[in-house]
């Protein structure tokens, strides 16, 4: 479904991404580890378009998405939920729901998009007066994911979407993301879903452990290993120079 | 640890409209000791300490700091009595440099100190917290990791006797929390107070004598970390079942 082939990204004059490579398959959960300040996040951006790679290829069913803008991305249907969310803060949950749903097909199926964000997230529903400045940051980042959701994506990008979070909320995001995924193509979604796939880079080793199938570990920029995620997260050297186990 | 109470609070409450944000709180930290606070999201801890250093006033109830109450005096003078505090995000002085932003806390709570006594304690909190060589370093362009030791240092410039520290490892890799630990142990056998908010339950368990839970602006239980992860209540509404199947090592 995604293939990013050898991307190099500079910000300024400094090289912040070299020969990245990744995929991901339809319906795959993969996470994306590594160090802080290491290319984590700009891996993500530059798959929405908010940075352009100088060289490299970011194909999405074979179509190179590297000329698009962001709007454009999202319309083929890529999202990001970046770190922190970034949700108005003076409007309410309903009317941040409702923003995600701009595409013209998002638009079109924004009812259904609703019921389902609703259902994975009742607590939502219950708030959808609320102001997302008077939401705690549980809330505030389930208000985001559902907001990445009303989109209509098939690739959810998530940056850290359980930072700063209590542990059984972290729990709760991570069941969510897992049950946003399983049973896919199995058990045909009625409210009209596509098949979903999701990229998650988050310091949560229990989530990550939990939530990705794959994963990949990012370090000075470049991919240095990339396998099944219990692979990855037992490797001695990630274990040494990541998790701080000798 | 020594058994004298360092910070004490009587029935501290703050109100936001309606909303008790903290409710009645009394509670008292031991001179020496490594006091955790954990909680849901929106419980109050953050507010707890807002108010402890009168970034929010308490609206009723009592802080004292080693008898001498302090619920009614400024920031400022909390901070030259010995309470620093970090931030849940790093708030710095982006486009100074890292030695810069360290002297600004020196001179705000130094102020009877000399110059070359303030630029000799800057530079031995420097090295104590990991940013040697990094002097000059635009303090906007550090990484997570960094910016979090240099808002640490910032507190410590200021020569506190008690740190309280606001989600010091959110955000961190698990390599660069085991480092803030390391820091916050070193920096409780120098003979600093430290009061600690935290989701990660590794973090706070291992490093803690005693630990608060929080809920709705009060609290629901406290203790032992040993005690307290084993709490029915603690488990339900804040650590979830997984973590009791992990455990905290």
């Amino acid at each position: 479904m995604l293939e990013v082939r050898g991307i190099n990204v500079f910000i300024g004059e400094s090289e912040v991404l070299s020969q990245i490579s990744l995929e991901v398959k339809t319906g795959e959960r993969v996470g994306i580890i590594g160090p802080n300040g290491h290319g984590k996040s700009v891996t993500l951006k530059t798959i929405s378009g908010l940075f352009k790679p100088k060289k490299g290829e970011i194909l999405f069913d074979g179509k190179d998405l590297i000329h698009l803008n962001p709007r454009e991305i999202v319309e083929a249907g890529i999202t990001l939920v970046p770190e922190g969310g970034h949700l108005f803060p003076e409007m309410t949950v309903f009317e941040n729901l409702l923003l995600g749903a701009y595409t013209p097909e998002a638009r079109h199926r924004k009812d259904q998009s609703l019921e389902r964000v609703y259902s994975l997230f009742p607590k939502l529903k219950e708030l959808h007066r609320q102001k997302c400045n008077a939401l705690s940051g549980g809330e505030l980042r389930m208000a985001a994911v559902a907001r990445g959701l009303m989109t209509y994506p098939r690739l959810l990008m998530l940056d850290e979407p359980t930072l700063g979070l209590a542990p059984n909320l972290v729990e709760a995001i991570g069941q969510k993301l897992y049950e946003l995924v399983k049973g896919q193509g199995k058990n045909h979604d009625p409210s009209g879903a596509r098949e979903l796939s999701i990229i998650l880079a988050d310091e949560n080793i229990d989530l990550m452990a939990d939530v990705a199938d794959r994963a990949y570990f990012i370090e000075d920029g470049k991919i240095r290993l990339e396998g099944g995620t219990k692979d990855v997260l037992e490797n001695e050297y990630v274990r040494k120079t990541y998790l701080g186990i000798d | 640890m020594n058994q004298s109470v360092i910070l004490r609070l009587n029935k501290v409450s703050r109100y936001f409209g309606s909303l008790a944000a903290v409710k009645e709180m009394s509670l008292e930290v031991f001179g020496g000791e490594i006091f955790g606070i954990a909680g849901p999201n929106g419980s109050g801890k953050t507010t707890l300490i807002n108010t402890i250093t009168h970034i929010v006033p308490s609206n009723s109830g009592e802080i004292y700091f080693r008898e001498k109450a302090i619920h009614d005096l400024p920031t400022y003078s909390i901070c030259h009595l010995g309470i620093a505090r970090t931030f849940q995000n790093p708030e710095l002085f982006g486009s100074m440099p890292v030695i810069d932003n360290m002297m600004l806390g020196a001179i705000y709570g130094m102020k009877h100190a000399t110059g070359s006594e303030k630029i000799g304690h800057v530079k031995g909190i420097l090295k104590s917290v990991g940013l040697e060589g990094r002097e000059s370093t635009k303090a906007g362009s550090l990484v997570i990791g960094a910016k979090k030791r240099l808002m640490i240092a910032i507190a410590l410039a200021t020569h506190p006797q008690i740190l309280i520290l606001d989600e010091p490892c959110a955000g961190l890799t698990a390599i660069e929390s085991k480092e803030i630990i390391a820091l916050i142990g070193q920096l409780n056998r120098q003979g600093i107070t430290i009061m600690v908010i935290e989701h990660n339950m590794k973090v706070l368990m291992n490093i803690s004598n005693r630990v608060m839970i929080m809920d709705h602006g009060v609290k629901i239980c406290e203790g032992t970390p040993d005690d307290v992860s084993k709490d029915p209540q603690v488990i339900e509404i804040y650590l979830g079942k997984k973590y009791i199947r992990r455990g905290t090592s």
